[in-house]
Parts: C-alpha cells; structure tokens; sequence
C-alpha cells in the first residue's frame, strides 16, 4: 500500500508540473501581460512599469513561475484586478457551493446509474433494457444546461414544486439549502448518470458472461448472490475507473449549472475573471479545479490497489 | 461530460478492434449526413431564409408568442426568434470547424511525431498528453480563452487545444501499430526522407482511429459552442448566437418556452446526427490491429 502511494505520487509530479505551467504561461502570452491588464486601458506606461515592478514582474520568467507557485501552495492567490477582493477569500467561501453540487451530482449519477445498469444487464435484450438503454442515450446527447432550463420550466416554474433559482448557504437553512439543491444536483447528474448505466451494464454484462458465473449457477447458487456478489463486485472495479473522469467533468459542467440556477459558486467566478480579463481570479479558480481534479484521480487509482487484489504489488 | 464518452469510446475503440461488430442499418447515417448539409446550407443561405433582419428590434412586440409574422415569436427585444436561429448557423458551424481544424492542426503532428519517433521524444511528449488529458476541458478552454481575448474565434481555439492531446494519443497508437509494418520498412529501403514516409506512408495508415475521435470532436465542439455562448463568452450580443438565445430566452422561459425549445432541439438533433455519423463509422472502418 505504501509504495503504491509513493509510485502514484510520483506519478501525478509531471501532471502538477504541466498544469501549473500551462496556468502560469497563460499570462505570459497575453499581449500585454497582466500588469497591463492589472492597470486598465487608461494607466500610462510609466505606470505599468511601476505597477509590473510591484507584481515581480520584471524578474526573469523561471523565477516568476516560482514565485507565483510557492504563492499559490500558500493559498495566496492575490487580489481580483477589478474588485480588489482576496481571491483566496473568495475561493473560500464559494468553493464549498460548488463542492456541494458537484458531489450531489456525482450521488445522483450513482444511485440512478447502477442499479439500472444492473437491471439492464441482468434482463438483456428485454423491453426493460432496451428503455434504458435509448434513455442513457438521451441522457449523453442533451446537454445538462439544457435539460436544467426546461427542469426549471417544468418543475419549478409549472408544477411550483421546488424553487426556480437561488442559493440558500447550508449554514443557514440546510432544508432550504437542500430544497434548492435538488433540481441543479440533478440536471449535472444526468449525463452522468447515463454514463455510469451504461459502464455498469457493458461490465456486468461481461462478468455474467464469463466462466466463474456460469459455474456459480451451475453450482445453484441464490439468483441475489450471483448478481450481487459475484458479478456486481467485479464490475464495479471498471465503474470505478469512469468516477475519476466523470468527477472531472462534473465540475466544468457545474460552471454552466450554476449560471442556470445563479448559485454562488466557483463557476460564476471563473467566467467572470474570464470575460473581464481578471488573472488572478481566473488563476486562482483554475488552479483549485485542477487541484480537485489530480486528487480525485489520486484518489481513484488508490482504490483499485485496495479493491482489486490482482493490482496490488 | 461528452468527453468522458468520447475517451471512453476512444480506448475501447483502439483497444478492442472488432468488438463492436453490429451492423448498421443505412438509412440512419444517410439523415444524419443529408441533416448537416442542410444545417450547412441554412448557415450559407442565412441571408435569403432568414423571414427578418436578426438584430432588427421590434420593441412593440417583446417576448411575444409564435405568429404568421413570427413563427417562432420574438425575443426580449423584440428580434423575430426563427431569423436569430437561422443566422446563429453561421457561427455555430464556424465555431465548430475553429475548433476541430485547431485540434487536427496540433494533435496530429503531435501523435504522429510520437508514435513514429518512439523512445524518449515519445514518453515526454505524452507524458505531457496525459498531464493535459487529466484537466477539466471546459475550465482549460476558458482559461486559455481568458489569455487569448474573450471572442467566439479564440474561445473555439481554446477548446481545440483542450481536445489535441486526446487526438494525438488516439493517432500515436494507430502509428504504432502501422509503424513496423513491412510497406512501411520498405520505405525505408528506398531511402525516402522521414517526412515523405510518415505523411505518404504512415498516416494514411493509421489515420482510421483518428477519424472516428475527430467526428466525436465535432459533437463537443459543436455543444461547447453553444456553451460559451450561454456563459456570454463568444458571440457578443447583438449578434445572433444560439447560446446567446438560449441565454436571453432563458430569463422568459414561463412567458415564451417555444424560444428556449427551438434553439434547444436544434442543437440537440445536430449532436446526435454528428454522434450518429461518428457510430457509423466505428462500424465500417476497419480498425487496424
């Protein structure tokens, strides 16, 4: 267990490396760089200058790269080139919204995904099957921020079941925070939970295919115990694998949730840094949703080693 | 989260030639093809279809239902919805074909120069493939959409870098397996440039694999079109976008959902047509094994 930790860590130092490098090198391309974009349209050069030798910006790049990183491992993400905020405030306090969502989603994907992979494996080629299947496939081809609109049209807005939009923070009312959460968590979840239905039946369907299965029917095994301890414990291992994708994907995903639902999140942030040229803020953002992302793979190729013995070394 | 199934796809597609050996039936392909050639002539013809001029505001008449005038109705300012979505093809298929040429552009020199260079050259460069592949798309497309300018060109450049790692990992492993092939080592018998083999030789060879993920490209190119254009990076208002519709009849959803409906179908039909066309051909081309 330990030195798979170790080799993993390793592993991720080359991701982390071309990560932090990309973020970095994304200011350096700008035409301008960020003391220009830092003192506006009107600054005069002698003001960027200034301003460049008060952000570091005169040493050489190496050097920048390093600052900026050792910034960075501190939390400190400086101040948003437009409101003067703290970034690193402003993570804090929106991070956990957005970190909320992204796990509701990825529990609806779960709980909606497997068991109806299963019943789609376990009934194959029935009518049962091939309505889940051609629902997964809906699911894949409508955006998720387009099933949220019409969510809210239907749900909210006809029916008056849940509320349209908003964002209640969980410290304050956790009802009323769940209550809000439900439509977004679901919508995000839609795609993926057609995905993970649809790794979850490919996989039972090959472990019920395979040899030891047919030996545990002829054996007379309980139904209940083939499916579920036999088959379902393999399959899940290739489940597994698609988690640490999907996750990844939930979050940029969650940037177009959160603007349907106007929820507080990181993604409001993100795309305001984007479409107002703020570095920090999009720096900032960027380098925390990269974070997650490496630890959750870390995380997902941990677990094989404790789920699948045949990888364990 | 189309990715996901698009990396998916791809592996299995790479890893496991000959497993998907259904038989299409014909007629699908053939509508989803004749689909995007009619979406192609809306875009070009935009100007004689279009019933109305797409930013002309008809402020009497806001977020107003479908009519003889206005098929589809019209917009918080009053713009005839129909004539918008008839006009946001233009840049929906040049956003879509921004992205996927930047893509081929860099992701296949990369996966070519890897698969064919092999050693050292090979494991750094997808090393640096796989560090890229492991990042969230959309939040990379729009940091480096940030550093590039907010504009609906350099966001779709955005996401066409995000996909050419994918690209260049899916071509390298066609090369591969091409690359010791006799035709190939013949080549190098008759003494013929690097350059010559791998363009004339190799690739052609290799390319099927790349086909397919470039079809797939296509679909998420074409909805992370629309996406930018829901988030207000992209087109800028007034122009006719449909991410932008989409956005702006969003806010009026409960008075006028025909608005949100319209541009919402079309871009779903177009992605499935484009996923049905990519299907198509992971059933036909031959995957070399």
């Amino acid at each position: 267990m330990i030195p798979t930790l170790v080799r993993r860590l390793i592993a991720i130092v080359p991701t982390v490396i071309v990560a932090t490098v990309v973020t970095f090198a994304l200011v350096q391309i700008t035409p301008g760089g960020a003391a220009e974009a830092a003192a506006g349209p009107t600054a005069t050069p002698a003001q960027i200058a200034a301003l460049k030798r008060q952000m570091g910006l005169d040493k050489p790049v190496p050097l920048q790269y390093l600052d900026w990183l050792w910034n960075m491992i501190h939390g400190n993400f400086g101040q948003s080139v437009i409101n003067r905020q703290d970034v690193g405030t402003e993570i804090a306090q929106r991070l956990p919204v957005t970190l909320e969502l992204t796990v509701l989603a990825l529990l609806v994907a779960l709980v909606v995904g497997i068991p109806l992979g299963i019943v789609s494996a376990a009934r194959r080629q029935s009518r049962l099957d091939a309505v889940v299947r051609g629902g997964s496939g809906l699911g894949l081809a409508v955006p998720e921020w387009l099933l949220a609109m019409f969510a809210v049209d239907l749900f909210a807005l006809q029916l008056g079941w849940l509320p349209p939009t908003g964002f209640t923070p969980l410290s304050e009312n956790l009802a009323a925070n769940l209550q809000g959460m439900i439509l977004p968590a679901l919508a995000l979840g839609s795609g993926a939970a057609a995905i993970i239905t649809r790794q979850t039946r490919s996989a039972m369907v090959e472990v019920l295919d395979s040899p030891f299965v047919r030996t545990a029917w002829a054996l007379g095994l309980p139904r209940g115990q083939i499916y579920f301890r036999f088959a379902l414990k393999n399959a899940l291992i290739s489940v597994i694998t698609v988690i640490g994708l999907i996750a990844g994907a939930l979050l940029g995903v969650s940037i177009l949730i959160e603007r349907v639902f106007v929820i507080p999140g990181m993604g409001s942030m993100l795309v305001d840094g984007v479409s107002q040229k703020d570095f920090p803020v999009m720096q900032g953002v960027t380098t925390i949703f990269v974070a997650i992302v490496i630890f959750i793979n870390l995380a997902v190729d941990l677990s094989y080693t404790v789920l699948d013995p045949r990888i364990r070394r | 989260m189309a990715q996901v199934v698009e990396q998916v796809a791809a592996a299995r597609a790479v890893a496991a030639p000959g497993a998907r050996v259904r038989r299409t039936r014909r007629l699908g392909p053939v509508l989803a093809i004749a689909f995007i050639v009619v979406l192609a002539l809306i875009g070009v013809l935009a100007p004689v279809l279009a019933p109305d001029d797409p930013i002309n505001q008809d402020l009497a008449n806001q977020v107003g239902g479908p009519t003889a005038q206005h098929l589809l109705g019209t917009d918080s300012f009053g713009r005839d919805v129909l004539s918008r979505l008839i006009w946001g093809t233009r840049p929906a298929l040049l956003g879509t074909l921004v992205a996927v040429a930047t893509a081929c552009v860099i992701g296949l020199p990369w996966g070519l120069v890897s698969g064919y260079a092999g050693g050292l050259v090979d494991m750094v460069l997808m090393r640096v493939a796989d560090a890229l592949l492991v990042l969230p798309g959309l939040v990379i497309a729009l940091a480096i959409t940030t550093a590039l300018g907010a504009s609906l060109t350099n966001a779709m450049l955005a996401v066409g870098i995000v996909f050419s790692p994918g690209l260049a990992r899916v071509l390298r492993s066609g090369v591969l397996t091409v690359r010791d092939r006799e035709y190939v080592v013949v080549t190098r018998m008759y003494g013929l440039r690097p350059w010559h083999r791998m363009i004339h030789h190799v690739l052609p060879n290799a390319v099927a694999p790349a086909l397919i993920q470039i079809t797939l490209l296509t679909g998420i190119a074409f909805l992370a079109q629309a996406a930018l254009g829901f988030l207000g990076i992209g087109v800028s208002p007034p122009a006719p976008s449909w991410g932008n519709s989409l956005s702006d009849a969003y806010k009026f959803i409960i008075v006028d959902p025909a608005a949100v409906l319209a541009p919402g179908v079309v871009i779903v039909v177009t992605v499935l047509a484009v996923y049905r066309i990519g299907d198509y051909l992971r059933d036909r081309i031959e995957i070399p094994a």
